[in-house]
């Protein structure tokens, strides 16, 4: 009998859902992923039922909500129920669509991230798409930089290398003009062939 | 000028072997060995390939040094002097150095290209450019953003080989950059590059310890290595295997470019020849070694953390399900929880619907060539703390890897061509600048957006084929055609006595070998090779924008002329030199390098007041009556060149 029990219950915690909210009721999923779910107290979800109402204040402040009512929300108008260890629950203002109140949210996030001290990947609103930090495109392209830096290396080692050579024929031309007899000078160059005084023997 | 008729030399020893080894030791050492240890069996493809290091690679190289070293002559004017019947041996080497030194510095072009984007933080690979502030590129969504950056913002690449793409300014910048810092190393022959590869062929070992270091000390590093060493012993009764072996050894060794002969060249006589080639093929294969641990340790490395990234994945699938707060799953935790709430492992992922994740999966995935260098390793150092300084070393390792085979390549051109005497009119500083000029104005094919496509038919076609032909016939050359009686003895002048164990042995080792294992090894792999290449399809892979993914298209018929082209230049001059050789015979009755017999007094004994010792060689200090016109002669001009041959006899006889 014992077993039956344990076992129905099991299958109970295995075939448990995850939390859905009813959007009848024009409830939202909220998430906060946290370690220990009582860091989000009841303080904090008044705190986030502030968060809530300043949003759609904004809102429909700036735009025109369908019930005009909206304009005045105030904390006693947002409910949360069905609160899970995740922590997750279900978010829900009077009078307020669904859409409304996560454009809501949408607009007002990084002032719900910097309250609660969360960011996007902690607090999750259903149907809110984390805003992607854009890349910020330099001016002038980063890669270039160093590439110039390489390029003007290149082109002051070609210099060097020619006024070397330049140098170096120069002072050959000298020499050879200086010494009268003319004869072979090679002491300016590393190419001295080892075996060259042999073949003037022949 | 008596400069110009003087061969350049080598400062001295470590110069010769620095850009012996640097010309060996390349990209694919790291690029291509560590993915062939890993997929032909482990550990157990030590085995073959160090055979085939043995019996194949180090007999090559022997014959390519000691023939450069004795006839002080690149690789065309020494296969003339051997037998003038193979003066097309060498016009072969030159086309293959020449195509591949065009097509290989467009990679060290993609390096540079790597290395100027190295100096920042985030690295720019790092992440997926974004679109309307809410969703990134699709193309970069779907395939990752390391790989979105190699082909869409380095290489701009097209979905196949006929779309041309047009010229990419940022990669022909690049590619300007490094034809100059080329044409600047050569700039004075080996004089400047024997200089240069002090640094280039010593840096990527630097490189290669530090990422060793940091390597087996990052996490997972170890499941890398012994799934690269892992040896799979049952593999090895597969013939397959051992042909890959060979393959990898000969094309490791860059032997047949004719780059090797021009080095050794440039040696004094009395270079122990022996020590070299054994200095040169071990130091090559413990490179390639040391490659591989690093890229394993990185690749393990990245493999774990592709594995966690998975793991965590699944496991958010788990907590929002089961409704638990964060850290109640870990990634040590996983398995035992899906084992105790779903029964078994697999039971698990299949009802919830995860992924599998595998360490062993994630490194199944083996890439070689550029997509392990530009894509995979790429990621790995995004995860690496201090990523942007690890990035650039090592795209400053494969930038310096690259540039001293590039000497090679290059070498493998300007010797030859001033051994024949063709550029001998013009200071070897123009002959440096021509060359590059006109191998830039080629590699710009390489820099359009279907550049990489062309690059691989390149590499697959001039690349390969050619160099096992050209390998061959010079095995042949020196083993049958001169026969290698003949040129022991001629080594003998010159090479250490052998008076002692270590010598006699490689006395009979290369007997052994040369003449009769050797090439048999490289028929048995150029017949391998030619199979392999047949049955193939005729087929490349192609980026597509689209779908972020490579599909698979045929080549069209143009590019298969091409190919067909390539190889022809390549290999075509082996059959057309003898030819022409034994139409000059018959019909104009004279030879280059005719032979002297014993006792024949020619114009060579007035000129040079010596005579042959009565070996059959090819005298070819022949006077110039023999042909017209002094400037093309394949030989040195007798009266001011010392003559290669008897010189122990000529000062007996003065």
């Amino acid at each position: 009998m014992k077993m039956k029990i344990f076992l129905i219950l099991s299958l109970f915690i295995a075939g448990g859902s995850s939390l859905t909210c009813d959007p009848a009721s024009n409830e939202v999923k909220v998430t906060v992923k946290l370690a220990d779910p009582s860091e989000f107290d009841d303080y904090d979800q008044y705190l986030f039922k502030g968060l809530v109402a300043y949003s759609l204040q904004k809102y429909c402040g700036t735009t025109t909500c369908s019930p005009s009512s909206l304009e005045e929300t105030d904390t006693v108008n947002v409910h949360i129920s069905n609160k899970t260890d995740r922590f997750a629950m279900c978010v829900a203002v009077d009078d307020c669509s669904i859409d409304t109140l996560t454009k809501a949210i949408k607009q007002s996030k990084p002032q719900f991230n910097g309250a609660l001290e969360l960011s996007d990947t902690v607090l999750l609103v259903d149907g809110i798409l984390p805003t992607l930090k854009p890349q910020t495109i330099p001016d002038f392209p980063t890669w270039l930089i160093p590439f110039i830096v390489f390029i003007c290396l290149t082109v002051i080692a070609a210099i060097a290398i020619i006024a070397y050579t330049v140098h170096q024929t120069k002072k050959r031309k000298k020499r050879m003009l200086s010494s009268s007899s003319g004869d072979d000078d090679d002491e300016g160059s590393d190419h001295i062939y080892e075996n060259s005084g042999a073949a003037t023997q022949l | 000028m008596s400069d110009e008729e003087e061969r350049p030399q080598w400062d001295n020893k470590a110069q010769f072997l620095l850009t012996c080894i640097g010309f060996a030791v390349g990209l694919g050492n790291v690029w291509r060995f560590p993915y062939q240890l890993q997929s032909n069996g482990g550990g157990a493809f030590l085995i073959p390939y160090l055979i085939m290091l043995v019996f194949e690679g180090i007999p090559l190289l022997y014959v390519e040094l000691t023939v450069g070293q004795w006839l002080r002559k690149g690789s065309m004017g020494a296969w003339i002097k051997i037998n003038p019947f193979l003066k097309g041996l060498g016009i072969c080497s030159l086309f293959v150095s020449f195509l591949v030194g065009m097509y290989y510095n467009t990679i060290i072009a993609w390096c540079l290209y790597y290395l100027c984007n190295s100096f920042q933080d985030p690295l720019p690979w790092k992440s997926c450019p974004v679109v309307n502030g809410t969703s990134y590129i699709t193309e970069c969504q779907k395939s990752s953003s390391s790989e979105y950056f190699w082909y869409r913002e380095t290489l701009h690449i097209t979905s196949s080989i006929e779309v041309s793409g047009g010229i990419q300014t940022h990669l022909l910048a690049t590619m300007i950059l490094a034809w100059m810092i080329v044409a600047l190393c050569l700039i004075k022959g080996i004089a400047s590059s024997g200089k240069v590869v002090y640094v280039t062929a010593t840096f990527p070992y630097l490189v290669l310890f530090c990422f060793l270091v940091r390597g087996v000390t990052l996490r997972g590093a170890s499941t890398g290595l012994r799934y690269l060493f892992n040896p799979k012993i049952e593999l090895l009764s597969d013939p397959q295997i051992w042909l890959t072996a060979s393959t990898q050894i000969f094309f490791s060794l860059s032997l047949a470019f004719g780059g090797m002969i021009a080095f050794s060249s440039y040696n004094p006589k009395d270079s122990d020849v022996e020590v070299d080639t054994l200095i040169v093929c071990v130091t090559n294969s413990v490179t390639s070694l040391l490659a591989s641990v690093v890229i394993f340790a990185v690749l393990g490395f990245k493999a774990t953390v592709d594995y966690e990234t998975c793991v965590e994945g699944n496991i958010q699938t788990l907590l929002d399900f089961h409704d638990l707060p964060e850290g109640n799953i870990t990634v040590d935790t996983y398995d035992t929880f899906l084992i105790e709430r779903y029964g078994s492992y697999f039971g698990g992922i299949a009802e919830r619907g995860l992924t599998n994740c595998s360490v062993e999966a994630n490194l199944d995935d083996g890439v070689s060539g550029t997509g392990l260098a530009f894509i995979v390793f790429a990621d790995a150092i995004l995860e690496m703390p201090g990523s942007p300084i690890w990035a650039i070393l090592f795209f400053l390792m494969l930038l310096t890897l690259g540039l001293d085979s590039m000497f090679g390549n290059i070498e493998g051109v300007l010797t030859p061509l001033n051994d024949i005497g063709l550029t001998k009119k013009y200071r070897n500083e123009f002959v440096v600048v021509g060359i590059v000029l006109v191998s830039f104005l080629v590699s710009l094919t390489f820099i359009q957006g279907s550049g990489n496509y062309w690059l691989d038919v390149f590499d697959k076609y001039a690349g390969s084929i050619p160099l096992l032909i050209i390998a061959f016939f010079e095995l042949i050359a020196v083993g049958w055609i001169y026969r290698y009686d003949r040129f022991n003895n001629e080594l003998s002048k010159f090479l250490k006595p052998r008076d002692n164990l270590f010598r006699k042995a490689l006395y009979w080792f290369w007997w052994a070998t040369v003449p009769i294992i050797s090439p048999i090894l490289l028929l048995a792999v150029f017949i391998y090779y030619i199979y392999d290449s047949i049955i193939t399809p005729l087929k490349y892979d192609a980026w597509q924008e689209s779908l972020g993914d490579n599909i698979s298209l045929s080549y069209p018929g143009y590019v298969i002329a091409i190919s067909v082209v390539i190889t022809l230049i390549c290999t075509i001059w082996i059959p057309l030199g003898a030819v022409v050789e034994l139409v000059k015979r018959v019909f104009c009755g004279h030879q280059t390098g005719r032979v002297l017999n014993v006792g024949e007094v020619g114009y060579s004994v007035k000129e040079t007041g010596h005579y042959n010792s009565g070996y059959d060689h090819n005298l070819a200090d022949l006077p110039r009556a023999v042909t017209s016109g002094n400037d093309n002669l394949p030989y040195d001009p007798p009266a001011n060149k010392f003559p290669y041959i008897d010189d122990d006899n000529i000062s007996k006889k003065e």
